[in-house]
């Protein structure tokens, strides 16, 4: 059973260990809207209820339209960290749920970030993150994390 | 479909910017199961042998009951003494054993009978065909999570939700055998929390006039049956969600005649009969935290209610099983890390009534009137961690508590490794139990033949098994598994030397050693499965095979759509290998032919027609009857025919 305690050791540390919160930028990646969105700045909390579906309006009443990197981008293994607390395995396993039990399914992956910021270029509620640093282009902007 | 979990930008339907991204209008993922560890995942992660089947696959192989549905999958196939269906799994099946070793779930909740253990498969089976929306057959142990019954394998059938119908359907059908069926049903989605469907079913069989040579001679009307085959079934099943509750409710009754003469009673007497209902209503809560963990809590009420008819020399005989039980279910499920999660859980069964008994009708006389109730106890908890990238162990272990035999503990482990591209293997170990029913522990009929049994043990199962699974070209998989088994404490009746009383009592082993394989896919248009099973089973001690297991099986089916999919025709094949029977003679093998044309020309109207010729060469075959049967063996259908109408308004 030592594969039990290892795991429970890590049950440990993921479930109660706190984490210090990075600026978006030092995680390694930003969150983007459409230019036009009215949106100044959001929390990584109301960001993760996006992602996750639990909030499913903008607070202009527009329906949010979250876009999400595929599962092996090393920008989505840090958005989810950094804004879920949860690895990208533990998010998708929540989805397996919500798409078994018929509630909801996940937000639209793109393959690559171009597609994802063509996306968002072309969704005004649309909202979603790329790596730190990179130029966006025209017609999307990043989106200051307040918290 | 399992990259499509991974990957939902496959899903059309979700772009970026549409309406639909927010509403899915399509079922749950056909590629997720949920019973081979209590949470969903998919079919290629499962720490067990699953397979799936659809009601798309229903429809166009034209099953019309649920031991249809199973008798498609790998590894398992039915057979029918002309009153109940029994399944058997990789060789495996006692005779009179009315399938208390598999264990029948609907969404998640146990069916099989708190007194007998009854898991009803035929036409008597809980749920309609046309509710189904699909099942989860997971071959193996599953008692680490379920407790009693997951023995040989856990069967999960998930019933439609609302989103499944535009609005209303009727479905009307007529087929061989004076036999109709018109069922009813409505659902609709209202929005991602609110979610309503019901359904209900009528079926009447007139039923066949059949020969038995072992009842040819002039007192018992020269062996033939003229009217005594009918069959009537009414069943209903509803469920609403709002939110994160659910409650569910569903009913079915059946009344069968049985032209067996079955038990030694009289011959060509139509009173002979069976009646079998069951029903439960579930109220569920399943609630997603913050954190991603995740809570079910169900409380379930079931009623069962099986009622037979023997007429001896004139003389009407009844027997009855009467139970009702509560189920109260919680478990949790944390996700941790990369990949980790654990769950845990507990049970608290309630079996109100476990009543049975034998009496006559006129003159008056009762044999058995045995009332009784129990409580039953159980907490499992199931660990899954990475241990490198591709490489899942799952460790899983329950404990259940039974007022009478006491505890008993079962675990399972697995190793579940992407070792390739689209390659996974999986190594799995588990054992499992089945309690000794209230049937075989407290039936008796005063001591005149029987007498109750003492200290019966559950009866145990240990199984290792290893599956490959490979995904090939074009959506086209290939699954191979290796497979032991071994039984010990088997219940069975013996003669009891010191009374000469009949007693049941833990008296046999049985072991099969086996491998599968099967591909399934698509190639251009078509689709289709194959699937083989080698299965080299025994009773231990005798060496021979058990009665009614054949080492070879065989299933094949193809689909080819025409006319944009406005047609389409699917061919079955399923073949059964050669099996002992309970005289010691030999069931023969036999190739059944099935044929389903599936034509949807207006789809507008969303209406649907459908034929279908089953055992289209006339395939002469029959089934070993169990001990109860003066026939060694029955004879099954011949060709016949069924022809239907769905309209969506």
């Amino acid at each position: 059973m030592r594969p039990l305690g290892l795991f429970l050791g890590v049950v440990g540390t993921f479930a109660f260990g706190a984490m210090r919160p990075l600026a978006a930028q030092e995680a390694g990646y930003v969150v983007v809207v459409n230019a036009s969105s009215p949106v100044k700045s959001i929390s990584r909390t109301e960001l993760s209820r996006i992602f996750l579906k639990r909030k499913t309006q903008w607070a202009t009443g527009e329906t949010a339209v979250p876009v999400d990197l595929g599962e092996k981008s090393t920008s989505r293994s840090a958005f989810s960290k950094d804004v879920h607390h949860k690895s990208v395995g533990a998010v998708k396993a929540f989805w397996q749920q919500q798409i078994y039990s018929g509630r909801e399914t996940p937000p639209v992956e793109k393959a690559s970030e171009d597609e994802l910021l063509q996306a968002v270029r072309t969704t005004p509620a649309a909202v979603g993150y790329v790596s730190a640093g990179r130029n966006l282009g025209s017609g999307v902007r990043v989106l200051p994390l307040s918290n | 479909m399992a990259l499509l979990v991974a990957c939902p930008s496959a899903l059309p339907a979700q772009e970026a910017g549409s309406a639909a991204a927010q509403v899915p209008d399509a079922g749950p993922d056909p590629q997720l199961v949920f019973a081979a560890s209590r949470y969903a995942q998919t079919t290629t992660e499962a720490p067990a042998s699953v397979s799936l089947i659809t009601r798309s696959e229903i429809e166009r192989y034209g099953y019309r009951t649920f031991g249809e549905i199973l008798g498609a999958a790998r590894g398992f196939f039915t057979s029918f003494d002309r009153n109940y269906t029994y399944v058997t799994v990789r060789g495996l099946a006692r005779q009179g054993d009315y399938n208390t070793r598999i264990l029948l779930l609907v969404d998640g909740h146990r069916l099989n009978d708190a007194s007998s253990d009854n898991g009803y498969m035929g036409t008597e089976s809980a749920v309609d065909v046309d509710a189904i929306e699909r099942v989860e057959i997971i071959r193996g142990p599953g008692s680490s999570l379920f407790g009693t019954n997951a023995f040989y394998a856990v069967v999960n059938v998930i019933t439609r939700q609302g989103r499944s119908l535009s609005a209303a359907e009727a479905r009307v059908e007529g087929s061989s055998y004076d036999s109709y069926r018109g069922t009813l049903g409505w659902g609709r989605r209202f929005s991602p929390t609110v979610e309503v469907f019901a359904t209900g079913s009528v079926y009447r069989s007139g039923g066949q006039r059949l020969y038995y040579p072992e009842f040819d001679d002039p007192a018992t009307n020269s062996g033939i049956v003229a009217a005594a085959d009918s069959d009537r079934t009414e069943k209903g099943l509803a469920k609403v969600r709002v939110g994160d509750f659910t409650a569910e409710a569903a009913f079915s009754r059946r009344r069968k005649l049985v032209p067996t003469a079955s038990y030694g009673t009289d011959f060509n007497d139509p009173r002979e009969q069976t009646s079998d209902r069951q029903a439960f209503a579930a109220l569920n809560f399943e609630h997603p935290f913050e954190d991603l963990s995740r809570l079910w809590v169900s409380l379930t009420y079931n009623t069962f209610r099986y009622d037979g008819t023997y007429p001896y020399s004139g003389v009407l005989s009844r027997d009855y099983t009467h139970t009702d039980w509560y189920t109260l279910e919680a478990q949790y499920l944390r996700l941790v890390g990369e990949g980790h999660s654990l769950t845990a859980g507990g049970e608290l069964r309630w079996n109100r009534h476990q009543d049975q008994g034998v009496y006559d009708v006129d003159p008056a006389f009762t044999y058995l009137d045995d009332r009784r109730s129990s409580w039953v106890g159980a907490a499992f908890v199931q660990a899954s961690a990475r241990l490198a990238s591709a490489v899942q162990l799952y460790a899983g272990v329950r404990h259940d508590r039974y007022q009478g035999f006491g505890g008993t503990t079962n675990p399972r482990a697995a190793l579940v490794a992407a070792v390739g591209p689209g390659t996974s293997l999986k190594a799995l170990y588990g054992r499992a139990f089945r309690a000794p029913n209230q049937y075989e522990q407290f039936y008796n009929d005063g001591g005149i033949s029987q007498k109750p049994a003492n200290s019966l043990r559950p009866e145990r199962i240990e199984t290792f098994e290893l599956e490959a699974d490979q995904a090939l070209a074009n959506g086209i998989r290939a699954v191979a598994s290796i497979y032991h088994l071994r039984v010990r404490n088997l219940i069975g009746l013996e003669t009891d030397s010191t009374d000469g009383l009949l007693v049941f009592r833990n008296v046999a082993r049985a072991r099969s050693t086996g491998g599968e394989v099967g591909v399934e896919g698509h190639l251009g248009p078509m689709d289709g499965r194959v699937t083989y099973g080698y299965q080299h089973a025994e009773d231990v001690g005798t060496e021979g095979a058990p009665v009614n297991s054949p080492r070879h099986l065989v299933r094949m089916g193809v689909s080819v759509p025409t006319f944009d999919d406005r047609l389409r025709a699917s061919l079955e094949l399923r073949y059964v290998g050669q099996r002992p029977t309970a005289a010691g003679g030999d069931a023969a093998s036999y190739t059944l032919t099935n044929v389903t044309l599936l034509a949807r020309p207006w789809r507008a109207c969303g209406c649907e027609l459908s034929g279908s010729v089953y055992n289209l060469f006339r395939t002469r075959y029959a089934d070993p009857g169990g001990e109860e049967h003066t026939q060694d063996l029955i004879p099954q259908d011949g060709r016949a025919f069924r022809l239907g109408a769905r309209a969506s308004f």
